[in-house]
């Protein structure tokens, strides 16, 4: 099955500071991702823009991004699943080369999220929820999470103090990300006593809306070889689906959709889940990571707490989790995310990690999210 | 005979200590929430009237108010669709004076009589408004009541009915204003209310050839504290024994619908045989003899008046209260809120409105919102539809939020709630207190105001935690 590989990996710097364009940011991605390949824009078959819609005014970005990039005439289209836009977009890429149609296909995510005020991105997230049964509430992404944090709690007696550790320890990786926005080491103090958002959810528990972009290369084996000397081949993708509408979910303690993509995904790699050397997972809030390490097995369901209280998923723990700062460090420009944590991975299993850099890992995964628990992707990949 | 068969009240959690309005200032106001309005209250005291009682069989609806959110609009079709009445029944809104809730009154008795309708809910609200720290601001409350006309099961019997008209400017409110007008009280209670209430009580008292002495109660509209009493005394009247109190104290005069709330109370505590006389007041006054049946024991598992009295959340915040009445604004900044279409509320309004989930005929489960596919069984289009409004449910998980809308509650709580017999849902919770939300908490569900968008009132349900 190890027959299609990831070549190239980039991402911009997340920031907040609304210096660049969508077309600049996905440049800074495209650069970084073609470094040391043995390849130009020609050689790529298909351009695969994912991102979020109405966070600019662009409509059918593909168009543009493809043609500021100069990857004209090629075939270009958009690929939409919110927060996990970029995972899909690998998955699809994967696809068109397994089907024949393409040889090397880039995934573009990106996300230019400071265009709008806090209020008005927070309500288009919102409206990634059911738009007559649900963001009418006024129901936005912490609220969505903070409910599921709070059945979590009243069921596993997790606390809000388990919930702080986890952004303790991105935080503490997110300092040494240069691309990351948040590059400041957060006490346990700073955490709980900071404002609250969505209770139990307070504002360190929270990621941040950033700008930014990713871009992630794939190419066919043989020619994978030809242009990369260190290509990491796809070894296992899932991806699934839960209701949109929360209140028709079987569970509120877990995500049902990662459960199910981290099935399939193991089940393709033939992995198991203690197998993983590093995972890059969905941590947009605090308590998105425990359920994480439940959904994906490093965790029996109602002791994902316990890796945390335990330091198992620092770089030198049992499953380093997170360990170039997650989301709650990077931000999260939601279309852009998905290639970013695979770009993490990607250098993790070449070595090159200038985070901190899980000595011979061989074996990475990443778990994103699109929605509320709504769009599951899991994918795994070796050296 | 014709009469009232069923009796309801509202009178929202909230009061507003009247020390916060002004110094020295007695007692308390009832004040519904920022999400409450004539409309929500009527339906609220309507459902608590059809308690046990099969809302199909219901056919007609009369909604009285002097403030409904809507100039042109009906508020009876809205009040029917959350009651649940079934659609090809009669309703009318009564409007524009204070004494349009014995104007419903009068006209559903005569509508059962005549033989047009069997049952006739006659529901009054009102959420008036005084200059702000104005005496009329401090008398006023808000609240609800719903009376049922029919003509058999009767807990109280019409026996006669007296009314007069009276032209006289003493309050009033002109299109545009946003508070009440009034001349001043010397002109007002002699010309006005004192005259014109005791001439209807005088012309039923001679028509009936009762005495004073005969009545077992007196149920008065009263615009303040002390008038109704003064001129009860002056009637006749034993102010102590047979005067109904106008729960001045704890609620305040809640205008159109005060008459029928009032007359709610003296039903809770009437025996067989009682008779009671109600009069109302606006530009004349409707006068009423009834006579309570053997059937009022009958009555049973009602808040009313009672028990909507007995729960309450003082504030003595004026601040708050002046917001929640969007006197005071708090935000110079549009509220962001969800788009809202004219084609959607339409479509969805069974759901919205009567909050309807289904029923799988399957296998029985239940969901909200509507579905064509069933979540469990998987069965399509077996569905019937499946009322949640009248169910209890509990909390299953919630969440507490300081960012979202609406800016007028902090925190805004959403909550997962497990409806009793099955079925969730998500939806805010309101009436609450924050240090009161957990897991398990018990709940109903209270028709309210989402948000105001282009003038569009976007109503729906939301929990409140359970009302004791």
């Amino acid at each position: 099955m190890e027959d299609i590989a990831i070549v190239g990996a980039g991402q911009s710097a997340f920031s907040r500071s609304c210096g660049e364009s969508i077309r600049e940011l996905c440049f800074e991605a495209y650069k970084e991702a073609l470094e040391g390949l043995d390849i130009t824009g020609n050689d790529i078959d298909a351009s695969i823009i994912c991102s979020a819609p109405e966070y600019d005014k662009q409509r059918s970005p593909s168009g543009l991004i493809s043609e500021y990039l100069e990857l004209t005439p090629k075939p270009t289209f958009y690929v939409e699943t919110v927060c996990s836009s970029s995972s899909t977009g690998l998955r699809v890429a994967w696809s068109l080369i397994k089907a024949g149609l393409h040889k090397v296909v880039a995934v573009i995510g990106f996300q230019k999220m400071s265009e709008l005020s806090s209020r008005d991105a927070a309500e288009r997230m919102g409206r990634g929820g059911d738009i007559i049964w649900e963001s009418p509430f006024g129901v936005t992404m912490p609220a969505g999470y903070a409910m599921y944090a709070r059945a979590h709690m009243a069921k596993y007696g997790t606390t809000e103090e388990q919930l702080a550790k986890v952004r303790v320890k991105n935080s503490h990786y997110g300092v040494t990300n240069p691309k990351a926005n948040y590059r400041k080491e957060l006490s346990l103090e700073d955490i709980l006593n900071s404002e609250v958002i969505t209770s139990p959810l307070k504002k360190f528990d929270c990621c941040a809306n950033a700008d930014g972009s990713s871009c992630i290369i794939l190419a066919r084996g043989d020619v994978a070889k030809g242009i990369s000397k260190t290509p990491i081949w796809i070894a296992g993708l899932g991806a699934a689906t839960d209701t949109m509408s929360m209140a028709g979910r079987e569970s509120l303690t877990g995500l049902r959709c990662a459960q199910e993509a981290a099935r399939q995904a193991y089940k393709m790699a033939g992995i198991k889940p203690q197998d993983v050397d590093v995972a890059e997972v969905h941590d947009c809030f605090t308590v998105s990571e425990i359920l994480a390490y439940e959904d994906l097995g490093f965790a029996k369901p109602g002791e994902g707490a316990g890796l945390i209280e335990d330091k198992e998923t620092y770089a030198d723990g049992k499953m380093p989790v997170n360990v170039d700062g997650g989301l709650l460090s990077k931000g999260h420009p939601i279309g852009a995310t998905g290639g970013s944590q695979i770009r993490t991975i990607v250098r993790q299993l070449r070595g090159e990690a200038t985070e901190a850099q899980v000595e011979g890992a061989e074996i990475g995964l990443v778990h994103n999210i699109g929605g509320v628990g709504q769009y599951g992707n899991v994918t795994i990949v070796r050296r | 005979m014709v009469g009232i068969t069923s009796y309801g009240a509202y009178v929202p959690l909230y009061r507003l200590s009247r020390e916060a309005i002004a110094r020295g200032a007695r007692g308390e106001k009832a004040i519904c929430n920022f999400d409450e309005d004539s409309i929500t209250m009527a339906a609220a005291a309507s459902i608590d009237c059809l308690t046990g009682i099969d809302r199909e069989t219901i056919d007609g609806l009369y909604f009285a108010t002097t403030t409904s959110p809507y100039k042109e609009k009906s508020g009876a079709a809205i009040v029917a669709m959350a009651t649940d009445l079934k659609e090809n029944v009669f309703t009318a809104d009564f409007a524009h004076s204070l004494r349009a809730g014995t104007s419903a009154l009068m006209s559903a008795i005569d509508a059962v009589k005549a033989g047009s309708a069997k049952k006739v809910m006659v529901t009054a609200a009102d959420t008036r408004l005084g200059v702000p720290t104005s005496p009329y601001e401090q008398n006023f409350g808000d609240g609800a009541g719903a009376l049922l006309i029919g003509d058999s099961n009767v807990i109280a019997t019409i026996e006669a009915s007296y009314s007069v008209y009276s032209e006289i400017m003493d309050v009033w409110r002109a299109d545009g204003d946003t508070f009440i007008r009034s001349w001043e009280d010397r002109f007002t209670t002699t010309h006005g209310y004192t005259a014109v209430v005791g001439e209807a009580i005088s012309g039923l008292l001679k028509k009936t050839g009762l005495k004073p002495g005969d009545l077992a109660k007196v149920v008065l509209y009263t615009p303040d504290a002390r008038r109704s009493a003064d001129l009860a005394k002056k009637l006749g009247f034993d102010v102590k024994t047979q005067l109904q109190d106008p729960f001045f104290n704890n609620m305040g005069s809640t205008g159109t619908a005060l008459p029928l709330m009032l007359l709610v109370a003296a039903l809770e505590e009437a025996k067989a045989g009682d008779r009671i006389l109600l009069a109302s007041y606006g530009n004349g006054s409707d006068a009423f003899v009834l006579q309570v049946t053997e059937q009022i024991q009958k009555i049973k598992g009602r808040r009313g008046m009672k028990g909507h009295l007995e729960s309450k959340k003082v504030i003595d915040d004026y601040k708050q209260y002046l917001v929640w009445r969007g006197i005071l604004p708090i935000e110079l900044r549009k509220e962001t809120v969800a788009f809202i279409s004219a084609p959607a509320l339409w479509r969805e309004r069974d759901a919205n409105l009567r909050f309807h989930g289904v029923k799988c005929q399957v296998c029985g489960t239940i969901q909200y919102p509507p579905q064509r596919v069933c979540t469990k069984c998987h069965a399509k289009d077996q569905f019937e539809p499946y009322r949640l409004s009248d169910k209890k449910a509990k909390i299953f998980t919630y969440s507490m939020d300081y960012i979202t809308y609406p800016v007028l509650e902090r925190p805004v709580v959403n909550a997962a709630i497990d409806f009793d017999g099955g079925g969730r849902t998500l939806c805010y919770l309101t009436d609450r207190e924050a240090e009161q939300v957990q897991c398990g908490l018990p709940v109903e569900m209270s028709f309210r105001k989402l948000f105001v968008k282009d003038g569009i009132h976007n109503y729906f349900w939301k929990a409140i935690p359970l009302r004791t």
